[in-house]
């Protein structure tokens, strides 16, 4: 029992990194209605700035804003050079746009910063909590900060005008365009936000899975299995859905006898799928009716 | 019949020294030049990952690239210069095979130095020996290299990882032949030789491994196998990670006030690269095994090995990050390379390479450990054998003990 | 030409001439493109030196690779990230029947296909319920679950574990005076030619009507009577098929199988060479082959330190310049022309694309090697690719010239963009003074 409740806490940690980067991966969808396979190189490529901002001497707060603000701007410019020319493509291509936005972004932080890890601080510190057992303040404080983002991006979407526009133009482009929301900028808005999230969850991640160019590999995969899970059209879904992939994740590898520890991203993924068999909008998704 | 003056016997003699070398047979300087020799170059391959998953790598290449520039500043090998041809393989057999036949039917090379990787060099491993092209010092600690009655042509280079395994059983069932131990081991060919060798070295108390954890690189984290091995009461910790993930099980380990017989393999042993992110404090009592030194380990400031490297990557390769152990392998497996081109001498034919590479006598680089050296013969290939054991202090690694050989190959 | 006597001479009746054309005006552009390439493809393996044959192999493998992802995607709509997997699956099962079991190669290939049509088939049942991103991320699972389960333990003495299982290539029959190459080779491209045209030929058919009608517009399709879940699932069979057939070859021609040869990122390749050929068109899965091997040597051979860099800023230029792939943008020109309203605007974003086609030609030519070993091959093909660009569109230019009433020779100006680029293939012909050294950046 007390290795099921371990295990469980080791699963919430884990699936707290998962629900961060899966808040970040629905933002984009919400904006411009596709997966950004791009998001995590995006995120880890955000970190190693706000390192290399640190290493030459910048406080670790001021750090973290100047990379979340550059982060924004690089969304906003991203969405105008590489997405704006392959809008009117078809999904196919910009699929193949974003990959190719992966492979720069991986690759040259690869040759800028080397391949050996690398610490990052945390403001919270690693002391564990709970009496030593799993879970320590860095881990709390990043679940806390994936809470608060989720409640500050709930009440921007549905309290404020601007959010409101924001989701006008993404469900529906001409119509909004009719109405006067300049859909374009909307657009590049929702980049900056999910290129600004990215670099948020890819600082909190940072401290744990330590910083190096291929971080942020296996955490985007259950970032969209989370994200999937939870239901791509809902936020609170998505952190949900990451929780879930975490605790699935570590309870499938320690409990089930034979295949749990080789096969445990398989069983994940497995379930997932399963659940988007009997949900196929995922948990918390709304159902998408269209009229024939 | 002239008068045997001085001046003429002088000059007869003079003319004779001149005429005899021209006239008589050229045995003395045999050039005999394989494929890729001229007068000039000798041509080398190489694929390793520069791109792709496994590009942490990317390292060991790199600092060969770099190597054999400054073996060309230096004047080159017997007065010729080295052009080495490096590919990118991104660590996926078929491109690797590809890359491999190029240089060898396209680019024409005289052997492939070092290529990296198990899967990869699996792969080209029946051609090179079909079409009788050394395939030297692979870059990869995989048993199967060490087979010169089956693949004359491939000879491997560091000691491999179930020797190693083996070494640190042997060291177990001395300290703790009670223990309880647990496996953290990457889930390919590596980490799964590492495990045999552990459990090999066992022998009939090989149930004494109670936990086998595996992970995958994709795996964010490996916390959770950890916290598994403490919960079931392992009291033997052999982490056979790399860096990225041994550092975060060091980490790990503190955090949970676990504090078992902590063993790292030789991967993810780096005092910059796994200790330093992990915290020194925490790493306190870790063993491990050696073979090269560690360029952030302290100890080694005042060693002539050590400078002597220390000023090639400060000249070649500056902006590499000096902790990664890639670049310390890369140069040191071009440098053995080295040695055996030179001793190749002006025979430099594939058959030539391969004599000299399985007749290596106490050849050592700068950055191997006092007293290690490098040994091959016709039915020895596997050059690097020893190992020594050292304890990190909680400031640098403490070497123990004698030299160990991993009684494989 | 049948008679009927009337009044007792026979006179030839104009309902008696045959109901079809004469041959030369049945046969279209198209079946000339393919009868000379098939033509220039049966002949390169014996003007070609050994090391070509090897890469030109391959890209006809994974030509029918990205072919078995199209018909899924392409033609279907339904959304897959995990082709990987069959063409894993295919490699390991001819690995498997070689290595474990001494089977012929020659059985493995059908083996090969059968076994992945049932996984796929299998796969498509459960897929029916998934829609476009879901069913992105379940093939996505598939296929990251691939190189796991193939490194699983309890499968191991089939599969070889992590080590991965070595084949013994093939032997060209005896009678044959041709290299192992040379004969895996012409096995592949037979293996193509039959495997092309029969997917043609299910494209074009009722059954392919009705697949595209599932991609275009299920609802539809559904109330026209089609049985969409029986076409979805078939197609998914058959789309693993072709791509585990590739497997298999590759399996042959690589002489190798791992479990890392087949990651989610041979996945993504799949799918990048599919959008690069045109998602949608069965000739283009062959440029989308040989863009997927040749891009990476030849970002490689720019620089090795920032490769991937290199290979994405390439990637988007060609979807920036062609975003609905080659196909795609053979499509466009060809209809460019014969629009009424031909604007120079057209014109010179038809050349822009064609330039970029031609350079990338070129740079993927000298990746191969053609221009370093053999000049005239070299040439040849260059020559072909530019009369037969440049020639066909100079032809369609004078031909709306004379539309527009403008003098015909405004055409010669089409020549100038070739002259530029002959310009570039000499210089990057040229034979190089001192050794290149590979630096990494």
């Amino acid at each position: 029992m007390e290795l099921l409740q371990q295990q469980v806490m080791a699963g919430l940690a884990n699936g707290a990194i998962y629900a961060c980067m899966a808040l970040a991966v629905v933002m984009i969808y919400q904006a411009i209605d596709h997966l950004n396979f791009a998001q995590g190189e995006m995120a880890m490529f955000s970190t190693f700035i706000a390192w290399q901002l640190m290493a030459w001497g910048l406080p670790y707060w001021i750090a973290f804003a100047l990379a979340v603000v550059m982060s924004f701007a690089a969304g906003v410019v991203i969405d105008r050079v590489l997405f704006r020319p392959v809008q009117k493509a078809p999904i196919l291509s910009q699929i193949v746009a974003f990959i190719a936005l992966f492979s720069i972004l991986n690759s040259s932080a690869g040759q800028i910063w080397d391949y050996t890890i690398k610490s990052f601080p945390t403001p919270f510190g690693h002391t564990p909590l709970f009496g030593g057992t799993l879970i320590d303040t860095h881990e709390a404080g990043m679940i806390g900060v994936t809470l608060v983002m989720l409640a500050l991006l709930y009440v921007f979407f549905r309290g404020t005008r601007l959010g409101l526009a924001m989701r006008a133009a993404a469900a529906n482009p001409e119509s909004a365009r009719l109405v006067g929301i300049r859909v374009g900028w909307m657009t590049a808005l929702g980049w900056g936000m999910a290129a600004a999230i990215g670099a948020v969850a890819g600082m909190l991640i940072a401290p744990v899975v330590f910083l190096e160019p291929n971080m942020m590999l296996g955490v985007l995969l259950y970032g969209f299995a989370g994200a999937v899970l939870g239901g791509l059209t809902s936020p609170a879904g998505a952190v949900a859905g990451g929780f879930a992939v975490g605790i699935i994740e570590n309870l499938a590898g320690t409990f089930i006898p034979y295949f749990g520890r080789e096969l445990k991203l398989t069983f994940a993924l497995i379930m997932i799928v399963v659940v988007l068999m009997f949900r196929p909008s995922g948990l918390f998704g709304r159902r998408v009716v269209s009229r024939v | 019949m002239k008068q045997l003056t001085r001046r003429s016997v002088l000059a007869g003699t003079g003319a004779l020294a001149v005429t005899v070398p021209l006239l008589s047979p050229r045995v003395a300087r045999a050039k005999n030049y394989g494929p890729g020799v001229t007068d000039s170059e000798i041509k080398l391959g190489n694929t390793g990952p520069y791109s792709g998953p496994a590009s942490s790598y990317s390292a060991v290449p790199k600092s060969q690239v770099a190597y054999w520039k400054m073996v060309n500043d230096d004047g080159g090998i017997n007065g010729r210069k080295i052009n080495f041809l490096s590919y990118d393989d991104g660590y996926t057999p078929p491109k690797t095979v590809e890359m491999v036949r190029k240089l060898v039917e396209e680019d024409q090379v005289l052997l492939v130095a070092s290529p990296l990787g198990t899967p990869t060099n699996s792969a080209i491993w029946q051609y090179m020996n079909q079409k009788k092209v050394p395939q030297l010092f692979v870059a990869t600690g995989a048993t199967k290299w060490d087979d010169p009655k089956g693949h004359p042509w491939t000879i491997g280079w560091q000691p491999n990882y179930q020797s190693e395994g083996r070494i640190y059983a042997t060291y177990i069932l001395k300290e703790k032949p009670t223990g309880k131990i647990g496996v953290l081991y990457q889930n390919d060919d590596f980490g799964k030789d590492y495990l045999k060798g552990v459990k090999d070295g066992l022998g009939e108390k090989a149930s004494m491994v109670i936990v086998e954890a595996s992970y995958e690189t994709t795996d964010p984290t490996v916390d959770s196998q950890v916290v598994d091995m403490k919960a079931k009461g392992v009291d033997v910790f052999v982490n056979c990670a790399i860096p990225k993930f041994a550092a975060q099980a060091i980490r790990k380990t503190a955090e949970i006030g676990w504090t078992p017989l902590h063993i790292l393999s030789s991967i993810g042993n780096s005092v910059g690269a796994t200790l330093k992110p992990a915290g020194f404090e925490n790493a306190k009592d870790i063993v491990s095994d050696f073979y090269l030194k560690d360029p952030s380990d302290p100890k080694w400031t005042d060693d002539a090995g050590f400078k002597t490297w220390v000023a090639f990557m400060d000249k070649y390769l500056p902006d590499a990050d000096k902790s990664d152990a890639g670049y310390v392998a890369g140069s040191s497996l071009a440098a053995m390379t080295a040695q055996v081109l030179k001793q190749c001498g002006d025979e430099l034919t594939r058959e030539n390479v391969m004599t000299q590479a399985a007749s290596l006598h106490d050849v050592t680089v700068p950055m191997l450990l006092p007293g290690i050296t490098a040994n091959t013969s016709p039915t020895d290939f596997a050059p690097v054998k020893q190992v020594q054991m050292a304890k990190f202090d909680g400031q640098r690694w403490n070497l123990f003990g004698e030299l160990l050989k991993g009684a494989i190959g | 030409m049948t008679s009927v006597p009337k009044d007792g001479i026979a006179v030839p009746q104009a309902e008696a001439v045959s109901a079809q054309r004469p041959l030369h005006a049945r046969l279209t552009t198209r079946h000339l493109i393919i009868t000379g390439t098939t033509i220039v493809a049966l002949l390169i393996p014996l003007a070609a030196p050994g090391f070509m044959i090897f890469p030109l192999t391959e890209v006809m493998v994974y030509g029918l690779a990205i072919l078995g992802l199209n018909l899924l995607t392409g033609f279907n709509g339904q959304f897959s990230l995990g082709h990987s997997a069959f063409y894993g699956i295919g490699a390991y099962t001819a690995a498997i029947m070689m290595h474990n079991y001494d089977i012929s190669y020659f059985w493995t290939l059908p083996a090969a296909g059968a076994v992945c049509f049932a996984v796929g088939f299998l796969f498509g049942l459960p897929a029916l319920r998934l829609q476009n991103l879901y069913l992105a991320l379940a093939t996505f699972a598939l296929a990251t679950a691939m190189p796991q389960i193939l490194k699983f333990h309890l499968l191991e003495e089939w599969t070889g574990g992590v080590q991965g299982l070595p084949i013994l290539q093939p032997d060209p029959p005896p009678f044959l005076p041709i290299t192992t190459d040379q004969w895996l080779y012409y096995l592949t491209l037979g293996v193509i030619l039959l495997m092309f045209a029969a997917a043609a030929n299910l494209v074009r058919s009722r059954a392919g009507r009705a697949i595209m009608a599932i991609r275009d517009n299920p609802i539809a399709a559904a109330a026209m009577g089609i049985n969409t879940s029986l076409y979805k699932t078939i197609t998914f069979g058959v789309s693993a098929l072709y791509t585990g057939v590739a497997g298999a070859l590759s399996a042959l021609v690589v002489g190798f199988v791992a479990p890392d040869s087949f990651t989610i990122f041979l996945s993504i390749s799949l799918l990048v060479g599919l959008v690069i050929g045109g998602v949608g068109s069965i000739a283009g899965c062959l440029f989308g082959g040989l863009f997927v091997l040749y891009l990476p040597n030849i970002a490689n051979s720019i620089s090795t330190g920032l490769s991937g860099a290199i290979y994405g800023f390439i990637l988007l230029l060609v979807i920036f310049a062609t975003p609905s792939g080659a196909s795609g943008f053979v499509r466009f020109a060809r209809d460019g022309f014969s629009a009424p309203a031909l604007d120079r605007a057209r014109f010179l974003s038809v050349w822009f694309g064609i330039s970029t086609y031609g350079v990338i030609t070129l740079l993927i030519v000298k990746g191969a090697g053609l221009g370093k070993s053999s000049p005239l091959i070299f040439w040849i093909t260059y020559t072909m690719i530019i009369l037969g660009i440049t020639g066909w569109q100079t032809i369609m230019a004078v031909k709306r010239l004379s539309d527009m009433r403008r003098s015909r020779w405004w055409g010669i100006l089409l020549f100038v963009p070739p002259l530029n680029m002959l310009l570039l293939i000499a210089l990057f012909c040229a034979k190089t003074r001192s050794h290149d050294t590979l630096t990494a950046i």
